[in-house]
């Protein structure tokens, strides 16, 4: 085949060509870290990188549920601590009242603790956590309970309905228990049961009455109403617990899902090094086999 | 009979033939790197014979050579190879114009990254998520509208981007009609210009070698079919009709279509011009199908995210109690998407409840699902739909690299056969030189031996009667 000049040249060109292109691009990755910067650099590869940005995306999206959902729930959970504690005072006055040795005025005495508690156990039931009152359920910017004249001396204005939020795609958890179960309003606590506070209402009338058989009646009432809340307690620390477990999966999953994207996206380092080494190289070798190449003439050697 | 000076007329025919054909080695080495230059060839041919007389023979009477006669300048190519090298050109130019192009584009959706429309979507069904866990929040209900309106924003300045790609072409189009204008009236003055001289010269071949070029860079903006080789022979069509023929050229016009494109046409009946190839079937391609097709499938992604985000919004209440409304501005499309005005103005607007209660989330949570959710109608995600542009986009640009790769190496393949029979060789050039200057030198040589003899003939013969 007959060699020309511009075929010299052009091969020289396009050889050199050929290495600035290979060593821009391994620049580029060996500069950005990144293998992929545009979809045709691997288009596969982009629909993994971006299914895997989606899927992190929502891992923390999760994971702020969890966050978000847990200090929610742990006040639910110290707000059902507070009203067994109180329940169990309760318990312990009426059992002390019951005793026909108990002069007046200490029955007024137990009265006046009853009131308390009873004030006490209505603020704890309009417990509220940012501005959201805990015991309503779904119905969150109203208190749980009001006061009324009659009985029953407090009323349920919240719902039995239940907010739950997201923690793994394939696991919701309640962030909250109606108040119409924990204080019994729904008579969850068993057939013959009251409310929380009528409860407390029965004992004080049975206290100022001095009637032991009525008291000693309220004892059932009074501990079915506190396993009541020892049971939504325990629920509300189920759901804590898998709070923690989804925690738990989600810093697992993102960071499986980080090693993928940066798999899928990232540069191997050392190998994007290597290849900039080379591509220098083979710009380097291009370079100086063309100008060596253009030297060589029958021209150069005519004198 | 060769008269007495026979022998040095015939070594000056040999001088000057010598002579022309290192004026054609000069002017070969002078266009080395003209990529247009055909080498030439200087034709050298017998002068016409004459007897020898048979004395001077003595075998009786032959003919003689009366030297050597400087004919055509020949240009050494192979029209073949040119044909296809027009070909391969035609191709390579329109999958390099396809190639830029869908890069152009690919930049504009800036995926994978972190500044990409996925991240405003992701943020989008976040913020949703962030309303489920908390649907009193007036302050989340407010990302959520700015997440929302950045999304929108978004989904409007790339359906733009895409969309000034064929504004883009539409320039294009008319740029590479007026260059196709100033190619054929040039290379119809070339014909006539050709027309006036005489054949074989050396002009003459520089001028049919700026035809070539042109002919060359005509074939890269346009598929088109060259017949023969002279003036008045001499044919190019453009989708079966004549655009130049000898020294006339049809005059190509742009005129806004239909579909507010620059449509090219001819000028003397207004035609469409049928394309065939090269970078106007590319332009015509992205413009007509590809790029109307990407549009398309932004469209549909932002229908199925205004259809059913709205959807799942009308089955809700808002914080006030009252019933959900639009989300969504009501039937936008990519182009316009927007959020329902009164729900801008008032997040509380927001229908994440489904009793009316605020604090439940059943509708926010719905929501917030629906990025992976099938649409109903075409089973394809939100999510999935969006990811299926960036990887049609991805894919077309990938094959349309690979191709333009490919066609660059078929030219260069053909540039080089190309080159291999018409460019000019130094080597070849200089080895050529010292040829005909060792023959100038010869026929120098011979004129001085004949004068040497011819000084015997005439000095020393007949000294006797001095």
């Amino acid at each position: 085949m007959r060699t020309t000049l511009s075929m010299q040249v052009q091969t020289s060109l396009l050889n050199i060509s050929r290495a600035t292109l290979g060593l821009t691009d391994a620049q580029r990755v060996a500069a950005t870290g990144k293998r992929i910067s545009k979809a045709s650099d691997d288009v596969p590869g982009t629909d993994r990188a971006l299914t895997l940005r989606s899927a992190l995306s929502t891992i923390d999206q999760l994971a702020d549920n969890c966050v978000v959902s847990k200090p929610l729930l742990d006040t639910t959970d110290s707000a059902l601590a507070s009203m067994a504690s109180a329940i169990k005072s309760v318990q312990t006055i009426c059992m002390a009242a019951a005793n026909s040795s108990v002069s007046d005025s200490v029955r007024q005495d137990y009265i006046r603790q009853l009131d308390s508690i009873t004030e006490d156990l209505a603020d704890t039931a309009n417990t509220r956590y940012l501005d959201q009152y805990v015991f309503s359920g779904t119905l969150t910017g109203q208190p749980a309970v009001t006061a009324q004249a009659g009985p029953p001396p407090f009323t349920y204005t919240g719902n039995d309905d239940v907010r739950k939020v997201q923690v793994l795609n394939w696991v919701s958890v309640q962030t909250g228990i109606p108040g119409s179960k924990v204080f019994n309003f729904d008579g969850s606590a068993g057939a013959g049961t009251t409310d929380m506070f009528t409860m407390i209402a029965n004992v004080r009338d049975a206290i100022a009455s001095g009637n032991i058989n009525q008291m000693s009646s309220q004892l059932t009432n009074i501990q079915a109403n506190y396993d009541n809340v020892l049971s939504c307690r325990s629920r509300v620390g189920a759901w804590l617990q898998r709070l923690d477990k989804a925690q738990g999966i989600l810093d697992d999953g993102k960071g499986r899902f980080s090693e993928l994207l940066s798999n899928v996206e990232d540069a191997d380092l050392p190998q994007a090094i290597i290849w900039l080494q080379t591509q220098q190289n083979v710009y380097q070798a291009a370079l100086s086999v063309s100008s060596q190449a253009q030297n060589l003439s029958l021209a150069s050697l005519r004198q | 009979m060769a008269g007495t000076f026979f022998g040095i007329s015939v070594a000056t025919t040999g001088l000057s033939a010598q002579r022309a054909a290192l004026d054609i080695v000069s002017q070969n080495i002078a266009h080395a790197n003209d990529p247009t230059y055909k080498r030439q060839r200087l034709g050298l041919s017998e002068g016409l014979p004459i007897a020898q007389s048979q004395e001077a023979t003595g075998t009786g009477a032959t003919m003689i050579s009366t030297g050597v006669q400087a004919g055509t300048v020949q240009r050494v190519r192979d029209s073949l190879i040119e044909h296809r090298l027009m070909q391969a050109g035609e191709s390579s130019a329109q999958w390099q114009f396809m190639a830029n192009s869908l890069s152009q584009i690919e930049a504009a959706l800036a995926e994978p990254s972190d500044t990409g429309l996925q991240v405003d979507l992701n943020a989008f069904w976040a913020s949703w998520n962030s309303v489920a866990t908390t649907p009193e929040s007036v302050a989340l209900r407010t990302t959520l509208v700015e997440n929302t309106k950045a999304l929108c924003s978004r989904i409007q300045y790339l359906y733009k981007q895409i969309g000034a790609a064929v504004d883009d072409l539409n320039y294009s189009a008319v740029d590479a009609v007026s260059n196709i204008n100033e190619i054929t009236a040039e290379i119809a003055k070339i014909n006539s210009e050709v027309g006036t001289l005489s054949g074989g010269s050396s002009e003459t071949n520089q001028l049919l070698d700026r035809r070539d070029g042109l002919v060359q860079e005509l074939s890269k903006i346009v598929s088109i079919d060259q017949f023969g080789d002279g003036t008045a022979d001499f044919l190019i069509t453009l989708g079966g009709r004549v655009l130049v023929q000898g020294n006339h050229a049809s005059q190509l016009i742009t005129e806004v279509d239909g579909n507010g494109n620059q449509a090219i046409r001819w000028a003397y009946d207004g035609q469409d011009v049928v394309i065939r190839g090269g970078q106007l079937k590319a332009l015509e391609d992205l413009r007509e199908t590809i790029i109307p097709g990407y549009l398309s499938q932004l469209d549909e992604f932002a229908t199925s995210l205004v259809e059913q985000v709205n959807a799942a919004h009308h089955t809700g209440k808002t914080l006030t109690g009252a019933d959900g409304g639009d989300f969504f501005v009501a039937g936008s499309v990519a182009s316009n998407i927007a959020i329902d005005p009164g729900v801008f103005n008032d997040p509380r607007l927001i229908a994440a409840s489904a009793t009316g209660a605020g604090g439940d989330n059943q509708i926010a949570v719905k929501i917030a699902g629906l990025g992976d959710a099938p649409d109903p109608l075409t089973g394809v995600s939100i999510n999935q739909a969006y990811r299926k542009l960036i990887g049609d986009i991805g894919s077309a640009s990938s094959i349309a690299q690979k191709q333009s790769d490919a066609q660059s190496l078929s030219l260069q393949q053909f540039t080089a056969q190309q080159q291999s029979i018409s460019g000019v060789s130094l080597d070849e050039e200089m080895t050529n030189m010292i040829k005909f200057q060792q023959a100038y030198n010869a026929c120098a040589r011979v004129i001085t031996v004949m004068d040497e003899m011819l000084g015997v003939l005439v000095e020393r013969t007949g000294s006797v009667g001095r």
